[in-house]
């Protein structure tokens, strides 16, 4: 017979939109209630982490309340980055402004940063038979951002950190001011969690310049894509660290769910599948029969759409296709032949300030 | 020593003896004048599992709510209380504010069933107050909310620990 494993973790592949995570996350929250409020119908859940890649979006806290706001900075806030003109179709979409029931103030979610929910029953069974005590407040956000601390310091991350008088995890570069790496907010309901962490792995920090993160005037984000790219100029070597890859990021996200499992469940490495993992790519795919102990049923778990969506962002640049049929035109249309096609690309070379559509690197307008 | 210790022992005792007696006659009671036909249960709070309690009045229609000195000692400093709205009418169980520390928000359920009519103001200018005196009742108390009890919520509170229960059952967390 398996024994049931300390903790699960389900991890999201791609972007997801946040509402869905949300709407995932207060169902798990729900079955946990339902447990505390009557142990004997309800069977525990047990601790699961979700860990994903939110869709921009920025959220508000318990305290703010989007509607009591200036709506042309709403407004705002719904912009798009500025991107260059060949910027992929998911990359021009805006951002989505959402209020949660946590912790903390305003912050922004999306590509390129770790997101991480822990949702288990601070005092419950699977807490209490490591800690005895089990966890209060205080403590679990303590254990969130030591997890992260450690997680960073892994020897191929190598980003030193440390935890100050304000809630989150802070990292500096000597000489530099000091810099949020992950932000933290947390919901707890009869003691069970919700929300968590935002870790920036290689997060757009534009993003961030719209607002004030966590309510910290003069104190500014930071990501590991950043601070690599800053060690990097500061040592003048080549590439010595070279990119943030996925790599990185799964990386760092394994580390960091086992830190947590170990600090929270006492999870050790040699534990036959005490902790759980599974990697899907929506959450459609958690209605699946493995899933069952989720017992998601019909729960709506769609994303809620934003007003301001319309097909221009999901279309394919028209502007490219075009410029195509301008520079490349054949009294026969689009060519035809491979010969046809070479001749063409031959034509392409030699037209003046153009290579394939991107600036030539020999007119200095590169980026 | 044993011997000075033995003939010591008496007199120790006896000390101890009358300076509790006399100390027991000067401690003020916790319920006023010491009236044994007053009703203690009207003055004392009741507690529930996620540490709020609830104090009814003489005529058990209205009710005081708050957190106990346990979930603020654990809170740590609060820098946000958001209070429920007035006439909101909730059960036994029921979300009715929260209170936020260290960048975390946790839900104040409601003790018994009933129908919040007054608000402590002092914890939105001052979200610390009620830390100073989370069980406090008085106008510069950490009492969260007031509010009207029906039927159902009188007997809401039979489920209730009270406070001798209450100490054990912290002590065992």
């Amino acid at each position: 017979m398996s024994r049931l494993p300390l903790v699960r973790h389900i991890h999201f592949k791609r972007v997801q939109p946040f509402t869905s995570i949300s709407k995932l996350q207060a169902h798990i929250v729900h079955q946990n209630l339902l447990h505390k409020a009557r142990p004997q119908t309800y069977p525990a859940p047990l601790p699961l982490i979700l860990t994903f890649t939110s869709s921009p979006v920025y959220t508000f806290g318990r305290r703010d309340d989007p509607s009591t706001l200036d709506a042309a900075f709403i407004t705002s806030l719904r912009e798009p980055l500025p991107r260059g003109k060949h910027a992929a179709s998911h990359e021009r979409a805006g951002a989505e402004v959402v209020k949660t029931s946590r912790g903390g103030l305003t912050t922004f979610h999306g590509p390129g940063q770790l997101v991480v929910y822990p949702i288990f029953d601070l005092k419950g069974a699977s807490v209490r038979a490591h800690l005895k005590e089990g966890l209060d407040v205080r403590s679990y956000v303590r254990l969130l951002e030591e997890t992260t601390i450690d997680a960073l310091a892994e020897p191929c991350l190598d980003i030193p950190c440390v935890r100050t008088e304000h809630p989150g995890v802070w990292t500096s570069l000597p000489g530099q001011e000091s810099a949020k790496i992950a932000a933290l907010g947390v919901h707890l309901r009869r003691n069970i969690t919700s929300y968590g962490l935002g870790l920036n792995v290689n997060t757009d920090l534009r993003w961030f310049e719209r607002i004030v993160p966590c309510g910290l005037g003069g104190k500014r984000m930071t990501s590991v894509g950043e601070i690599w790219r800053r060690k990097k100029f500061m040592e003048g070597r080549g590439r010595a660290r070279g990119r943030v890859t996925h790599g990185h990021k799964s990386f760092l996200t394994r580390r960091w769910v086992e830190g947590f499992a170990k600090g929270a469940f006492g999870w050790e490495e040699k534990g036959e599948g005490a902790l759980a993992s599974y990697s899907v790519c929506g959450v459609e795919e958690l209605r699946r029969g493995r899933f069952g102990w989720l017992g998601l049923g019909d729960v709506d778990l769609s994303a809620d759409v934003a007003e301001k969506e319309t097909s221009e962002t999901t279309r394919e640049p028209p502007r490219a296709t075009e410029r195509e049929k301008e520079e490349w035109s054949t009294p026969g249309g689009y060519p035809q032949s491979p010969d046809e096609i070479r001749s063409l690309i031959k034509a392409a070379k030699n037209f003046p300030g153009d290579r394939n559509g991107f600036e030539s690197p020999d007119d200095g307008s590169a980026h | 020593m044993a011997s000075i210790a033995r003939n010591l022992r008496p007199a120790v005792s006896r000390l101890a003896f009358t300076a509790r007696a006399r100390t027991s006659t000067w401690r003020p009671s916790p319920f006023g004048l010491r009236a044994f036909s007053a009703t203690r249960a009207a003055f004392e709070k009741k507690y529930t599992k996620d540490h709020e309690w609830v104090e009814l009045s003489d005529d058990k229609k209205t009710a005081t709510i708050g957190i106990s000195e346990y979930a603020a000692h654990a809170l740590g400093d609060v820098v946000y209380v958001e209070l429920p709205e007035l006439e909101l009418t909730v059960s036994a169980g029921d979300a009715i504010g929260a209170v936020e520390s260290v960048k975390s928000a946790s839900d104040i359920n409601s003790p018994i069933s009933c129908t919040i009519t007054a608000i402590n103001s002092l914890l939105e200018e001052k979200p610390s107050t009620i830390n100073g005196g989370p069980e406090d009742t008085s106008s510069a108390g950490g009492w969260v909310a007031k509010a009207e009890v029906a039927e159902v919520g009188a007997q809401d509170l039979a489920g209730l620990m009270d406070a001798e229960r209450y100490k054990a059952f912290t002590e065992e967390q």
